[in-house]
């Protein structure tokens, strides 16, 4: 992950101890891209930002500048200017390469209600998110679908589909009466209707008359008008375009240089990032007037959105998403019922909306600023949050509003009971998860993890007598060198929190000892929890970071290396002007970063080389998409002994296309000429034609200079990868993909053939 | 390979008079008159499995000095006297890092299976085993592979094609029996197959859905469209899936098992080992009746969780902050939980043994990899990693031997199994942990 390592350290220990690996970093170092030096143009432009990244570690997604293949020519390597700036006060920036993002379960569950009905249940559970640099929101534009996954979206989808076409339940979605068991007219109604909105985008004729087929197909079988519906909505519900939401870009044409994101896509970057849902009826029709693409109508857009009462669903998706309460939602707190009676999942689900009402009342019904929310003393609270916080609750049920007193012990979101209890063990607090969680999450601070080869026999301590506190148990950490240098990064931060326990009740003492609560934070010293709130509400990382996060979110990745500066001046900007949630958005959503693009994210390279799968019979060794040309090396061995059918020195196409491509691999649902697997056909009378001598679309192999049969070349022939190579992401699904694999002999009498020429 | 042809089946006239033909898949699966095979020959298939446990052992007290048949159980190998038979213990293989770190719970278990070391967490630089066994095993079964896990949290499994695509591991023993001995299970003996016009439609709907999606590939860049390529394979697995389903195998071992009556999911040592119990029923079933040949069962997470209940501190932690004790030489705590992580697999070993299949038994047609992600938990140690793989892999391993590494790299192993389960790799693995020879003591 891309942080700013503004370490404050009390000496050298860090680096010389080595911490978390040879180079003191988490991270690889990955090649540092060479930014394009924005050339002045004639008009003003700053002439003295700042054209590196800050000290950091590289960012780990491999996105290159310039674009992609698809982009112009004017915009690939000899390209170095950047476009004017759309504000003379801001930076010229290039947005970061794009990804398609699958929705999360709550996008999921939105989307559904505001398409098909709030009514609308969705059960079962879905594949989970995936974290990475710290945000689910990240994760998932790197996420696909795994065989389980896809499994439970079915699943889903034919139970949403069912509920969704029930009797009691059509009518709002069905502008029309079928004529019949099908009704061409009718159904394509719905399919065009609904399908627009799922997939966020108008579908083609084509694509519709597809469904309608489908519908059809399915009423016909089950005799029921409403049941083929059913089965089109399914498949809808089942589209990459709906489970993911696809970016796209296509070329400036005020700007010929730059890609800007297309209509549809500013659609929904805006819906989800400030109502976490799929686009409503307004925002569709002016995409349907082109409007996203103008500033005004964009800003128009923007700021209805920003003025709903739906903007509180906006907070909520960021902060649960930045607090790991995914968590709670998948019921994965536990606790120790003997040490943690009070305890329960109504309590933690409480804390959670305790949490998320605070910031919303603060962030959204006060306008007020972020970093207050570290020392605000107002809260809501229920009736089974008072026996936790030990406050009076006049209400048996539901919320009421409470303020703490100034001598409380409690102030700001880190006394919260919802992030004390997440970051605890099962059995106990946690100094050291609590404040790597500031560190990281609130600080945006690398801390980098421990070394693998601790001796913790130079440990063992005697007695009980100083180890009844957690101070006394985490005194290892502080003073030995190997450990101090990342975790006085953590410990006294942690530590100031100690008079909450592991669900956050609060405490003066542990096993007898009283507990000192007093510490340090980046030189500025605090006596408690409440002052460490103060303390950190005023240290300068906290509103950058903030801003960092909540632009990582709403852009699904990593910042950019050329996104920096114009950055670094929207952070001093809200410095002076407050972080205000409103205007934080307000400010991402209209600027060219969240606007444009360098392109499509390309594909990582494996850490590993590719594991090459060998056969006894010889040993094709695939390039890794980085090779050069050239080919890959490969070592023989003598072929097993072939089947009789086929000698691998007299083998021809033909016994080939009998007995392999007609038969394993032409079948129904595969490489037909109906089916089409993979655009690849492989019947009799076509297969020649469509493997000697054609660039695979396989991007890997391509970039490799493969062809799917290169005559004289098996080691370069890509149908040899897909027999021999186990199923990656790299190369796919290993062939044949169901039914008997080929034998050795069968696979050798293909490498012969090629090696002999590859005739027909 | 032609008899593969001539046994094609098609169904016509299922969807009330619509023509629709299915190309059935090449699934031969009723037993001969001797149970030890399948019809026209074909044996009993072997399955393979993973079993793991977090935060290794003391070597000093699992490791047995003595290698071969009658090695001598260690003190931590004691609970394996019933089942030592079934069981070979590999020690001393180790995890050779090149320069790259040692990442705490994560080094040591990539080792083992991907053959390679990451250089940051939680990286996966290949595949693991089971990914690759399953794709070569795994697609003619109705499930590629199963994942299920004692620890309650789906995101725990091992079970990974890459860092983005992790295959979650089912944490109810409810929703595994829902999954897989729901509508959509056949029980042999609840008479003759009927196939249901509704998994027709699913077939349909699968078919529409990727032909339509195929339009998407133009638009995206390389990254999208790997992802895009998983999507698809992932809808070719569904529609296998459904594909089988629709042509169940017979085998006379099968059944349906009865619901597991209630659960109670968490990192409890009492809820883990109950979890566990409940989970290995429902996975003799899904074996016994060819659901799967490919399992991955987690006891416990690489930072262990396990817990005794009113204890402050939880396995993995004790590793770290329990003193050993000078009379003992060992963490007791810590300790307790190695012993118990070795009666869990026991009993897991145990119940496979006890399953009757054809003329033997389930584990005589298994191989079933047990590990850990460290061998002293408490430093991290990735060097001596404990393995042990029970079941004869249908007659093609020795069990009951106990083999020494001697340094000698992990990936040794995972080449090995990955033979045994008739992979064609001769090598496997990256850098040191390059491996081209197999254990030799281990096969038959």
């Amino acid at each position: 992950m891309t942080r700013r390592l503004v370490l404050v350290l009390a000496g050298t220990a860090l680096l010389a101890a080595g911490c978390g690996g040879s180079d003191g970093s988490a991270r690889p170092t990955a090649t540092i891209v060479a930014i394009a030096t924005p050339t002045p143009t004639a008009r003003a432009l700053p002439t003295d930002f700042p054209t590196d990244a800050p000290t950091a570690t590289a960012t780990a997604s491999p996105t290159e500048i310039p674009p992609p293949p698809s982009a112009t020519s004017a915009a690939t390597a000899t390209a170095t200017e950047l476009p004017p700036p759309t504000s003379t006060t801001s930076p010229a920036v290039i947005g970061g390469a794009i990804a398609m993002r699958r929705l999360t379960a709550a996008q999921y569950k939105a989307s559904i209600a505001d398409v098909l009905g709030s009514d609308i249940v969705v059960a079962g559970r879905m594949e989970p998110d995936n974290r990475r640099d710290g945000l689910l929101a990240v994760g998932a534009s790197y996420v696909s679908v795994t065989g389980a996954g896809f499994e439970q979206y079915e699943a889903i989808a034919r139970n949403v589909a069912e509920q969704a076409l029930d009797a009691a339940h059509r009518d709002a979605l069905l502008p029309c009466r079928p004529s019949g068991v099908t009704d061409d007219e009718c159904a394509a109604q719905f399919i065009r209707t609904i399908g627009s909105r799922l997939m966020r985008r108008p579908l083609t004729e084509e694509e519709v008359a597809a469904r309608v087929a489908l519908a059809n197909t399915a009423a016909t079988a089950l005799g029921d008008f409403h049941a083929g519906l059913q089965t089109a909505l399914t498949a809808l519900l089942l589209s990459p375009e709906f489970l993911f939401r696809v970016e796209i870009a296509e070329p400036d044409p005020g700007v010929p240089q730059r890609q800007r994101l297309t209509d549809a896509t500013m659609a929904s970057r805006l819906s989800y990032l400030l109502w976490n849902s799929t686009p409503d009826a307004e925002l569709i029709d002016a995409v349907g007037r082109g409007e996203l693409l103008d500033d005004d109508g964009l800003a128009r857009q923007a700021d209805r959105l920003l003025a709903s009462p739906r903007l509180e669903e906006s907070v909520r998706a960021f902060f649960s998403d930045l607090f790991g309460f995914d968590e709670i939602e998948a019921g994965l707190v536990r606790k120790d019922p003997e040490l943690f009676p009070a305890f329960s999942q109504a309590l933690i689900n409480d804390a959670r909306e305790q949490t998320l009402r605070v910031i919303a009342d603060h962030l959204l019904a006060a306008d007020g600023d972020y970093r207050d929310l570290y020392t605000t003393r107002r809260s809501f609270m229920t009736r089974t949050l008072g026996i936790v916080y030990r406050v009076p609750v006049r209400s048996a049920d539901g919320w009421e509003p409470y303020q703490f007193p100034a001598d409380s012990g409690r102030a700001g979101l880190l006394t919260h009971v919802s992030l004390l209890a997440l970051r605890s063990h099962p059995g106990r607090s946690s100094p050291t998860l609590r404040g790597k969680f500031v560190r990281e999450v609130l600080l945006c601070t690398d801390v980098p993890p421990p070394p693998g080869d601790i001796d913790f026999s130079m440990f063992a301590q005697e007695g009980g007598e100083n180890r009844r506190t957690a101070r006394e148990r985490l005194t290892a950490h502080q003073t030995n060198e190997v450990c101090a240098g990342c975790h006085s990064l953590m410990d006294p931060i942690g530590l100031g929190l100690e008079e909450m326990d592991g669900i956050g009740v609060y405490r003066e003492t542990e096993n007898g000892a009283p507990i000192d609560p007093s510490g340090e934070l980046n030189g500025v010293s605090f006596g408690d929890a409440v002052e460490l709130g103060e303390v950190l509400s005023r240290d300068p990382g906290l509103g950058p970071c903030f801003v960092e996060s909540l632009y990582r979110y709403a852009v699904g990745r990593d910042i950019d290396p050329g996104e920096w500066a114009w950055l670094s001046t929207v952070e001093s900007e809200l410095q002076r002007s407050g972080y205000h949630w409103r205007d934080v958005l307000r400010t991402i959503v209209l600027s060219d970063a969240f606007r444009t693009t360098s392109g499509a994210r390309i594909a990582e390279e494996p850490t590993a080389s590719p594991t090459p799968a060998e056969t006894s019979a010889s040993s094709p060794t695939v390039a890794a998409p980085t090779r050069t040309p050239g080919g890959p090396q490969a070592t023989r061995t003598a072929p097993s002994s072939p089947s009789p059918a086929m000698t691998p020195s007299g083998v021809t196409f033909q016994q080939l296309q009998d007995e392999i491509f007609g038969p394993r691999c032409a079948t129904q649902y595969c490489h037909s000429a109906q089916t089409k697997s993979g655009n690849l056909i492989l019947e009799a009378g076509q297969a020649y034609g469509n493997l000697v001598g054609v660039t695979p679309t396989n991007p890997a192999a391509r970039s490799a200079g493969m062809r799917r049969v290169d005559p004289r070349a098996p080691d370069n022939s890509f149908l040899i990868v897909k027999l021999t190579q186990p199923s990656s992401a790299t190369f796919g699904s290993r062939m044949p993909l169901i039914g008997t694999p080929l034998s050795e002999a069968e696979i050798e009498s293909v490498r012969a053939w090629i090696e002999a020429g590859a005739e027909p | 390979m032609t008899k593969a042809i001539s046994r094609r089946t098609v169904l016509r006239g299922m969807l009330g008079g619509a023509a629709v033909s299915l190309g059935l898949p090449l699934l031969d699966c009723f037993l001969n008159d001797n149970g030890t095979a399948l019809a026209q020959g074909s044996p009993l298939p072997v399955r393979f499995g993973t079993w793991f446990w977090g935060c290794g052992m003391n070597p000093d007290r699992w490791v047995p000095t003595t290698e071969g048949a009658d090695y001598e159980l260690t003190p931590e190998l004691e609970a394996l006297a019933p089942v030592r038979q079934h069981v070979s213990v590999l020690s001393g293989f180790n995890t050779v890092l090149d320069g790259r770190p040692n990442l705490p719970h994560w080094t040591g278990v990539m080792a083992t299976l991907t053959g390679s070391v990451p250089a940051v967490e939680p990286e996966v630089p290949a595949p693991t085993l089971d990914v690759l066994i399953s794709g070569r095993i795994g697609t003619t079964t109705r499930f590629r592979s199963l994942e299920v896990n004692a620890t309650g949290v789906p995101g725990q499994s091992y079970s990974r094609a890459s860092e983005s695509i992790i295959n979650a591991s089912t944490v109810s023993p409810l929703e595994l029996y829902g999954r897989v001995f729901g509508s959509d299970f056949f029980d042999p003996n609840e008479g003759p197959f009927v196939p249901d016009p509704s998994t027709l439609l699913r077939k349909s709907v699968l078919s529409a859905v990727r032909d339509d999606a195929r339009r998407l590939e133009g638009m995206l860049g390389s990254h999208d469209r790997q992802r895009l390529d998983q999507y698809f394979t992932s809808l070719r697995q569904l529609e296998n899936q459904i594909e089988v389903s629709l042509t169940p195998p017979d085998l006379a071992a099968c059944s349906r098992p009865g619901p597991p009556k209630g659960e109670d999911v968490g990192t409890d040592l009492e809820q883990a080992k109950s979890t566990h119990q409940l989970m290995t029923e429902l996975l003799v079933f899904a074996l016994l009746c060819d659901q799967t040949r490919v399992f991955n069962m987690l006891f416990s997470w690489g930072t262990s969780e396990l817990r005794k209940s009113g204890a402050q501190t939880a396995h993995h932690q004790y590793t770290h902050d329990e003193l050993v004790d000078r009379e003992l030489g060992y963490q007791p705590e810590a300790t307790s939980f190695v012993l118990e992580s070795m009666h869990a697999w026991a009993g897991f070993v145990a119940r496979l043994a006890q399953t009757p299949e054809g003329a033997g038994t389930l584990l005589d047609n298994c191989l079933v990899l047990a590990h850990s992600e460290s061998s002293f938990a408490k430093s991290h140690q990735v060097t001596t990693l404990p393995a042990m793989i029970a079941g004869r892999a249908g007659g093609r391993i020795r069990s009951g031997v106990h083999i020494a590494g001697n340094g000698e790299p992990v990936s040794r192993i995972g080449l090995t199994v990955q033979q045994i389960m008739g992979l064609p790799v001769s090598e496997w693995g990256t850098r040191s942990l390059r491996a081209s020879r197999p254990i030799s003591g281990l096969t038959a």
